[in-house]
């Protein structure tokens, strides 16, 4: 690794005016993204701004009808908090299967979405809820919606001098639910493929839909197709599966070493059909 | 004679008490508290660390290596390039390579072209381990890069690149364009039985190209002695005892006998750790320019890119039988993409080629084997030594054949496979079968497996598919072909106290073999194993022995470490009858007591034996002890069975082969092409089973590791020989989560006891890693009627293969 | 922490308890924790098995917390609690998850081990009743390559009952 200076402010001002004064400085968080980076030689950067020694900053309230999560909330404690499991339930299941125990321990939501790594679980999550991204610098404070902050592979609308100060979920009740899946190679890995879909039913028929894929692409992708199979139609097996199909088949994935393009639609193809699923029985008040 | 003289040579006739017991791991307390010392953990002073500098081109001229920035970061002691490191070393090879075939085609550093991503360019040398990252990211080069060939096929290409230009031109060589060596191992006349058969099956199969990693990295510490002119070397090795010979081929002016080669304890080997590699020999040199210690300690990028792993291999086999279901011949073309260097490339075909008839009873088998340079990682030994390909392949080619002939899979292997009242014998290859009971581990497989009620495929109730499959080998337990002799060497002392020490050459990497040991010499000598410690590996102090690989140690080290046992035992006896005033032959040792056998009551504590024998009044001792006792047994084992190689490939070069079988049940997912291990069951026949806990550990860490390969792992590369899974991130292990649970009693052990070791024990840490392959293979087809021609059997190969074959489901 | 309206600095002062031990050093920034203990204190049982925080045998507990030392910079361990494997016996007295991974043979090689003695004392300190899904979620961090993993389930399981016994 790399010399590198370090700071550890306590308040996000501080925070702030060293992102605007220090050349080619980075917030570290959880550190789960950036140090392997850092260790392989990936990322080259001058000063490192550590927002572990912030003050309440460690938070997850529920408020206005948000479950707001501060900079330093770990996966592990999303995972595991009662208010994230009353209110935006699929936000526990989604942080509780992100890499292993360990990187739970330390990784951060507000890091994940500042990092918009492809295969990253919270972007997806956050393109589908349409989640609030507070961000601060010293020019003040922005609030980011979650379906149009990504713009792939790393990229969001974040500025440089700015940084993610609070994540706000909506609370997710019936008539709306959610499901998300993911498929990785073996446990604890990038996921090779995610989707999450959200459903509003009423009187018996979908009345909102959205469908959200992820790591097959570069960044969160809107499966406008499906979304329109949905929309207006009663959630049969057979529209489900119609819809799944359309999401497979019109997404673009990458090939790679994890998988052809074929094989990645195909388990798109599964992996929609589970979540859509999911997300009706759940918007009928199901589990 | 003492009652417990060896039988041929050295079996023990007093009931064993330790032997065949759940004794807990002598190297357990250690590893649970983490004070074991790992060749990292080693430093000494004044150390410097080593990096080198690799290439990220998998084939490219080097053009002007500048070094400048990099000798400028503080703390960088020197940077070189080839040219600095020629004058003090030589090109290599592994030793068999070299002898007999000829290519000598690796360098310590990279002269004019690199041939892989990961090749050696440059080495740093500085004072501390970030420095030396630093300072290697530092250096320049500049590449011309050449066009790369990755697949063994399209090396051989008239239009395919050479990769070794200079030694496919030299004529006194047998390369030729890319081709590195072509052979065959020929028992009877395939050809006259191909023609003379009912029934030939045909097929072509590839296995993935993997890496055992072994979770410590690589690595050494070289420390010269510019004083006593000796170099002594820390190394995370399988062969502390041949290193020294290994390096010394490649560094001018270096003798084996002037190499200390010392062991860390070693974070699992797997076969990586056989072999002599550029950062030994680097490590070497600076420390002899230096002389300072050199640490050079590999990190995961580098394993992934040149640790070195299991050969890929194509194999395009026949399989020829009569219509009763005899199988006539075995007729198969191997093509290995041996990759950058040939390193094992040629003992491992020649080896898998030999034993790949298995426990089958075929007259007729020709292999024919092509080893091919391309640009990728070179491979070496691994876990099964080319077992795992050949069997993938065959036991496939027999499952087909069984279809064919309308048999069931089971039946027609039956028919081929020796009984016990069969052996001893000799196969096709010259293989010596004895003492293995081949028949009785298959039975009880079908048995434990319930092959007749799976067998066929069917639905499970949650709608997947689910079938059974099998596979067996014939595992070698050493190969005196491979090294020019098999021998282990082993001393054992008591000290005053009572305590014993083993000195053994052998080296410890997990497979608990010292353990074992330990406990064939505490039966041995009647005293508990908490008496016991065994030394390992050190060069200096322990007797010459080949190392650990090849299912070898137990037979080989532990033979000779009970040999040694005995020797010190008969010493014992012959004081103790004295001191006990009794005849010899009424001499009984067991429970750390000496004793009169008939009169138990007359005894002494081997405590005060040692005490007596070697620091009381000498003038109580026999005559012949009074001028000082020394107690201490010698021995060396060395196999009076193995047999050098023949010209057409054939001999029985192994002492010993153990029969092995596995059997699992899958079901596979037919939404997502997954496949779940339901159930597992493994027979084999590895004779007296020394410690059923470490033993059934061996098995399932197999099972495991190969499902790893089977299911999971691979590496990929691009076009142009980038590699695509540098990293775990991408390079996928199996984790607790992936694997299934392998309960002991999914494990039968037949235990016919081999009368040429000790205690009757063969070798089994190797075998399930070779069986799983074509066991899960089988399985998968049975389920879904589908062959799959390359390894691994991972979704993303399920998947569009379940849609080919129209059994989708979303 | 102390730097607070101060310059970036790449050396810093670290105060760390490491297993009940105060520690204090001047260290780069960007030091490793996983360096912290194996080159300045000579931890050495804290083992580095890959660069990109996978293989888990570097975990060591910081504040209870199992976590990839490998992963985290020394200088985020200032003013807090660590424990490596070296910390959880007693005076020599194996802690219950170390015994029962000799007892079990939840190892072979041995590299992995710490990081598995640790991960699993963090879970079951966390959950003392485990289920065997329970137990593989838990050690989902961590690779071992020799076991096949079985053993160690059975060791941690082993572990847990003679932790709810008060062996
Ligand atoms: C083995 C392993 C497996 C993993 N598996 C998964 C997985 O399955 N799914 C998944 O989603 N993730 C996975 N991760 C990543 C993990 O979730 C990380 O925690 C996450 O991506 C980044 O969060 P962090 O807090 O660790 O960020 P850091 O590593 O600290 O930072 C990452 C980047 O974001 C920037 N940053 C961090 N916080 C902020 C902020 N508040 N404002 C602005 N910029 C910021 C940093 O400057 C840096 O560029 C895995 C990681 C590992 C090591």
């Amino acid at each position: 690794m790399r010399d590198f200076t370090y700071i550890c402010p306590e308040s996000i001002d501080e925070v702030c005016q060293l992102l605007s004064e220090q050349e080619n400085a980075f917030i570290i968080a959880g550190g789960q993204s950036l140090l392997p980076l850092l260790r392989l030689r990936a990322a080259d950067l001058s000063c490192l701004i550590d927002i572990n020694g912030l003050k309440n900053a460690n938070y997850i309230t529920f408020e206005d009808q948000k479950v707001k999560v501060g900079p330093t909330a770990r996966h592990a404690e999303v995972a595991n908090s009662e208010t994230v499991q009353n209110h935006c339930l699929v936000l526990s299941q989604v942080a509780s299967h992100i890499g292993d125990v360990q990187v739970r321990n330390r990784g951060t939501i507000c890091g994940s979405v500042a990092n918009a790594d492809p295969a990253g679980d919270p972007p997806i999550l956050c393109a589908l809820l349409d989640t609030e991204i507070q961000a601060n610098s010293i020019r003040g404070e922005t609030t980011y919606s979650g379906s149009d902050f990504f713009h792939g592979f790393y990229a969001t609308d974040l500025e440089e001098d700015e940084f993610v100060t609070e994540v706000r979920f909506p609370e997710i009740s019936p008539p709306t639910g959610v499901g998300y899946e993911k498929w990785e190679p073996s446990e604890g890995a990038y996921p090779v493929a995610t989707v999450g879909a959200l459903i509003t039913l009423e009187a018996g028929s979908i009345s909102e839909a959205k469908i959200v894929t992820g790591a097959i692409e570069p960044g969160p992708t809107f499966a406008e197709e499906a979304i329109d199979i949905l929309v207006g139609q009663k959630p049969t097996t057979e529209l489900i599966t119609q819809a799944a199909i359309s999401v497979g088949e019109n997404s673009d994935p990458i090939d790679d070493a994890e998988g052809s393009i074929l094989f990645k639609q195909e388990l798109m193809k599964t992996l929609s059909k589970r979540a859509i699923t999911t997300a009706v029985t759940s918007a009928q008040g199901g589990a | 004679m003492s009652k417990t003289q060896l039988k041929s040579p050295t079996q023990t006739t007093s009931t064993n008490t330790v032997v065949g017991t759940r004794v807990n791991t002598k190297i357990g307390r250690k590893l649970v508290t983490g004070t074991g010392r790992f060749l990292d953990d080693i430093v000494l002073p004044g150390m410097l660390h080593a990096r080198f500098v690799r290439s990220p081109h998998a084939h490219a001229r080097i053009l002007n290596i500048d070094t400048t920035k990099a000798m400028q970061i503080p703390g960088v002691e020197l940077v070189w390039t080839a040219e600095d490191i020629d004058p003090y070393v030589l090109p290599f090879s592994h030793p068999e390579n070299a002898k007999h075939l000829g290519f000598v085609d690796e360098e310590v550093l990279a002269s004019d072209r690199v041939r892989y991503v990961g090749d050696e360019v440059a080495v740093v040398l500085a004072k501390d381990r970030n420095t030396a990252i630093e300072a290697a990211d530092a250096v320049e080069v500049e590449y011309e890069k050449i066009p790369a060939v990755i697949d063994a096929e399209s090396a051989l290409l008239d239009e395919a690149t050479i990769i070794h230009p200079r030694l496919s031109a030299d004529p006194d060589n047998p390369i030729n364009g890319n081709l590195i060596y072509a052979g065959k191992t020929v028992g009877g006349d395939t050809k006259t039985a191909l023609s003379n058969a009912d029934v030939i099956v045909e097929a072509t199969f590839t296995n993935n190209k993997t890496n055992p990693s072994p979770l410590e990295p690589h690595g050494c510490i070289a420390d010269w002695n510019n004083g006593d002119q000796k170099l002594t070397l820390w190394a995370s090795t399988q062969v502390p005892h041949r290193l020294p010979e290994l390096i010394s081929t490649a560094v001018v002016g270096l003798n084996p006998t002037n190499i200390i080669c010392k062991i860390s304890d070693v974070g699992g080997g797997f076969g990586a750790k056989v072999g002599r590699y550029s950062h030994h020999v680097a490590t070497c040199v600076l420390s002899m320019h230096t002389g300072k210690p050199v640490k050079m300690f590999l990190d995961r990028i580098e394993e992934m890119q040149a640790g070195r792993g299991r050969y890929d291999e194509t194999m395009n086999g026949r399989l020829a039988l009569s219509k009763e279901g005899k199988m006539l011949a075995l007729d198969i073309d191997m093509l290995q993409n041996t990759g950058a260097y040939a390193n094992y490339g040629a003992v491992i075909a020649k080896s898998s080629a030999l034993t790949c008839g298995g426990p089958y009873l075929i007259p007729n088998q020709e292999i024919r084997y092509k080893l091919v340079y391309t640009n990728i990682m070179p491979g070496t030994a691994v876990r099964g030594f080319g077992n795992p390909q050949f069997m993938y392949a065959i036991e496939q080619l027999i499952d087909l054949a069984a279809e064919e002939l309308g048999m069931d899979a089971f039946d027609l292997r039956l028919l081929n496979v020796p009984k016990l009242s069969d052996l001893p014998l000799r196969t096709a290859t010259r293989l010596k079968l004895r003492d293995m009971d081949v028949y009785g581990c298959l039975t009880q497989l079908r048995e434990r497996i319930d092959w007749d009620s799976n067998r066929g495929g069917r639905r499970t109730k949650d709608g997947k598919l689910r079938g059974v499959g099998m596979g067996t080998v014939m595992q070698r337990n050493g190969n005196k072909s491979a090294k020019g002799a098999d021998y282990s060497g082993a001393i054992v002392r008591m000290d005053r106290f009572g305590s014993v020490t083993i000195f053994s050459g052998t080296s410890s990497i997990g497979t608990g073999t010292t353990t074992g040991i330990v406990q064939m010499v505490s039966d041995t000598l009647g005293v508990s194993v908490d008496r016991v410690n065994i030394v390992v590996g050190d060069t200096d102090i322990t007797p010459e022995d080949m190392g650990v690989w090849g299912d070898r140690s137990s037979v080989f080290a532990g033979t000779a470490a009970t040999m040694a046992a005995k020797k010190l035992r008969e010493k014992i006896i012959h004081l103790a009858a004295h001191l006990l005033d009794i005849p010899e032959s009424n001499v009984g040792m067991s429970d750390d007591k000496i004793f009169d056998i008939n009169k138990p009551k007359n005894t002494m504590s081997i405590e005060d034996f040692a005490n007596l024998a070697t620091y009381g009044d000498q003038t109580n001792r026999p005559l012949e002890f009074q001028s000082g006792v020394s107690l201490v047994g010698e021995a060396r084992f060395e196999t009076q069975e193995g047999e050098f190689m023949d010209e057409d490939g054939t001999g029985s070069v192994s002492h010993v082969y153990t029969f092995s079988s596995a059997a699992v049940i899958v079901d596979v997912d037919l939404s997502t092409g997954e496949i779940d291990i339901v159930d597992i069951a493994i027979a084999e026949d590895a004779g007296t089973i020394i410690n059923p806990k470490l033993a059934s550990g061996q098995v399932q860490g197999a099972v495991i590791q190969a499902l790893g390969e089977v299911l999971l792992e691979g590496y990929q590369y691009e076009s142009d020989g980038s590699l695509m899974t540098g990293t775990l991130l991408d390079y996928h292990l199996p984790t607790v989560v992936d694997m299934p649970i392998v309960p002991e009693d999914s494990i039968i052990h037949v235990e016919t006891p081999d009368p040429t070791t000790s205690f009757g024990q063969k070798g089994l840490g190797e075998c399930a890693t070779v069986t799983i392959f074509p066991a899960v293979a089988n399985a998968v087809a049975d389920a879904t009627g589908i062959r799959f021609p390359t390894l691994p059997l991972s979704p993303s190969r399920v998947l569009p293969a379940l849609i080919k074959a129209g059994l989708r489901e979303l | 922490m102390s730097n607070t309206n101060q310059e970036p600095q790449s050396e810093l002062v670290v105060n760390v308890t490491v297993n009940g031990s105060e520690t204090r050093e001047i260290i780069p920034a960007r030091t490793l924790l996983s360096e912290y203990v194996r080159d300045h204190l000579y931890l050495t049982g804290t083992h580095r098995g890959c660069e990109t925080a996978k293989c888990g045998a570097c975990t060591v507990l910081l504040d209870g917390k199992a976590v990839k030392s490998c992963n985290v910079l020394a200088v985020q361990a200032n003013g807090k609690n660590v424990t490596t494997v070296e910390g959880l016996d007693d005076n020599g007295t194996l802690s219950p998850v170390q015994q029962s991974f000799w007892d079990n043979h939840g190892m072979q090689c041995g590299y992995c081990t710490p990081g598995f003695v640790i991960t699993s004392t963090a879970l079951l300190n966390e959950n003392p009743n485990p289920t065997v899904d329970e137990i593989r979620f838990g050690l989902a961090g961590n690779i071992c390559r020799c076991t096949g993993y079985t053993k160690i389930i059975e060791s941690v399981q082993d572990a847990a009952q003679r932790i709810n016994k008060g062996a």
